[in-house]
């Protein structure tokens, strides 16, 4: 009896999306696809995230095929690039086809313009997450016109977009109150006025990325840090030379939930604000970057060590000062590190000893980093039986790739 | 109520009017059932006029197996794979049966036994299998093929 029977006949739209649910493989959901054109038609629907490599024509045929799409990925990298590569007319069919979008990638699409963007805030008034990193011909023009398009945004990275000006952030906090995440690496035309402007209408910022904006002081941090004390947890200030101790007091005064900052180069930066950070938040702080910090020295790092406690991942390269004593009062308390990540490359003063301290007190370290430091060697840690967990790789002179934690 | 509820019983009329006595129990296994019994509407015979007699008595035989408590784990998943050893079409009567009467464990398996009957399968053996008409053209399926390439995860 196999076969007399149409299955399409019998079934329901609903009872063949439920069988399309169950193939768990892209390969079998094509199949399903190429059966007929009610098959297809489920198929298509129902694929929510989308990858393209694909011209105008195609990227046409797709809109119209798989017109509910949530996320669609056009990012480009070295390895997989195209030529033209994404263009304006590509995100004019994207605005009109891909209505339900709410994820839109586009890395390295360094053909892209404002005019492309004009359409992305025209179409899709849905979009909550936009990543133009490395889309350097944007402006704030085209970037303005997302932000009062897609009012729903919610996370937007514009790493190495250095056009842009403070005028984006105003748009930014005029239309877009739900912004969490913004990524600014490199929009070097960003000043405190701006920042200030931004956080007066997005008060829900969790990530924000200002590295190597180094127009960028105290007053513009000072501003975020009290707008959005409740929510802010990530803060990257890397080589914002302009920071001082006046940022890190408003930080610890204001943003109880701060998990990662990363302060690397703001040469500023004294120990008595640390501390104040340290007690502050002692619970949340998990990742803390500040190599090239001058002036810290061993009183503010015994306080971060003993006192926050998910502390993580840590950097005090080149922080010339630090000697043992910093991990010396580690050695009397009753206290386990959980640190998976240690740099201190290029710091003189510290040597197996102080190593020797903190490795009784953490098991589960992961990588430490003890280039150009020259009392720190394989030699000297090997003589003074040092006994690193098992898992832990240790950078004494090389280039072992490096974690992610504190980038 | 509670009291009397293990010794109710159940009546059912399928499509060809055979009927079928059930305890309360097993009936309440599909929740469409269940809900006609909270409601009070479960006095009379309940008739199903989209279920044949040959199927309902399949779907009743599963529940009676599953609120039975003296089977054990694996007799049930013996019982439950010998089940769904059926022609197509029974298998699609068990499947709008199940999803007519709401009974979960048992609709679950019917999809998963028809979705592991296209796995792995090429587009035309899935048709000659669920006796589909390709009403694609040959240059229709190409561009999907060619769509399909430049889509991807």
């Amino acid at each position: 009896m196999a076969g007399s029977v149409c299955i399409n006949e019998i079934l329901t739209d609903d009872e063949l999306r439920a069988i399309l649910g169950r193939l768990g493989s892209e390969k079998d959901k094509e199949a399903f696809g190429l059966v007929c054109k009610k098959w297809l038609y489920l198929q298509s629907t129902e694929r929510k995230r989308l990858a393209a490599r694909a011209g105008p024509h195609m990227l046409r045929r797709m809109a119209a095929r798989f017109s509910r799409a949530v996320e669609l990925d056009l990012s480009q990298s070295a390895s997989r690039s195209f030529y033209p590569g994404v263009t304006d007319s590509d995100l004019c069919v994207i605005a009109d086809g891909f209505r339900c979008l709410r994820v839109l990638y586009l890395q390295d699409c360094k053909g892209i313009t404002d005019a492309g963007m004009v359409e992305i805030g025209r179409g899709l008034s849905s979009l909550q997450c936009l990543d133009v990193t490395y889309c350097r011909k944007l402006t704030d023009k085209g970037l303005s016109a997302v932000a009062e398009g897609c009012c729903d945004l919610r996370s937007l990275r514009l790493v190495s977009c250095r056009l842009i000006t403070d005028k984006l952030l105003h748009a930014l906090s005029k239309n877009c109150h739900n912004l969490e995440e913004l990524g600014l690496q490199g929009c070097a035309n960003i000043t405190d006025s701006g920042l200030t402007d931004l956080v007066s209408g997005c008060q829900r910022i969790k990530f924000l990325d200002i590295n190597k904006c180094n127009n960028v002081g105290d007053s513009g941090v000072s501003s975020v840090a009290e707008a959005c004390s409740s929510s802010l947890k990530t803060l990257k200030l890397l080589d914002c030379y302009r920071i001082g101790d006046a940022s890190i007091l408003s930080l610890a005064r204001f943003c109880r939930n701060l998990e990662t900052l990363i302060v690397g180069g703001c040469r500023d930066i004294s120990d008595e604000s640390l501390k104040s950070l340290a007690a502050a938040c002692k619970n949340s702080l998990k990742n803390l970057r500040m190599d090239w910090c001058l002036n810290v020295s061993d009183s503010s790092l015994s306080c971060i060590l003993s006192q926050c406690t998910n502390l993580e991942a840590l950097d005090i390269g080149c922080c010339e000062e630090v000697t043992d004593a910093a991990f010396e009062g580690l050695g009397t308390r009753e206290i386990e590190l959980s640190l998976k990540v240690l740099k201190v490359s290029n710091c003189p003063k510290i040597t197996v000893a102080g190593v020797g301290v903190l490795l009784d007190k953490c098991n589960s370290l992961e990588y430490l980093d003890v280039r150009s430091c020259p009392h720190i060697t394989k030699a000297d840690c090997d003589g003074a039986g040092l006994q690193f967990p098992a898992c832990c790789k240790v950078n004494f002179a090389g280039s072992l790739s490096e974690p992610d934690a504190l980038l | 109520m509670s009291s009397s509820k293990s010794n109710k019983i159940v009546k059912l009329e399928s499509s060809d009017n055979k009927t079928f006595e059930v305890e309360e129990a097993v009936a309440v296994q599909s929740e469409t059932l269940k809900n006609m019994v909270d409601d009070g509407c479960a006095n009379d015979t309940i008739p199903l006029p989209n279920v044949n007699g040959k199927i309902l008595e399949m779907v009743l035989g599963w529940c009676k197996k599953h609120v039975d408590e003296t089977v054990t784990g694996d007799e049930l998943n013996k019982y439950e794979a010998d089940f769904l050893d059926l022609d197509q079409a029974d298998l699609y009567g068990l499947l709008m049966a199940a999803n007519f009467l709401n009974v979960k464990g048992l609709l679950d398996r019917v999809l998963q036994r028809v979705a592991d009957m296209i796995k792995g399968k090429k587009p035309e053996e899935i048709r000659r299998i669920f006796n589909i008409k390709n009403d694609f053209t040959p240059e229709e399926e190409e561009e999907i093929r060619l769509e399909n390439a430049w889509a991807f995860d």
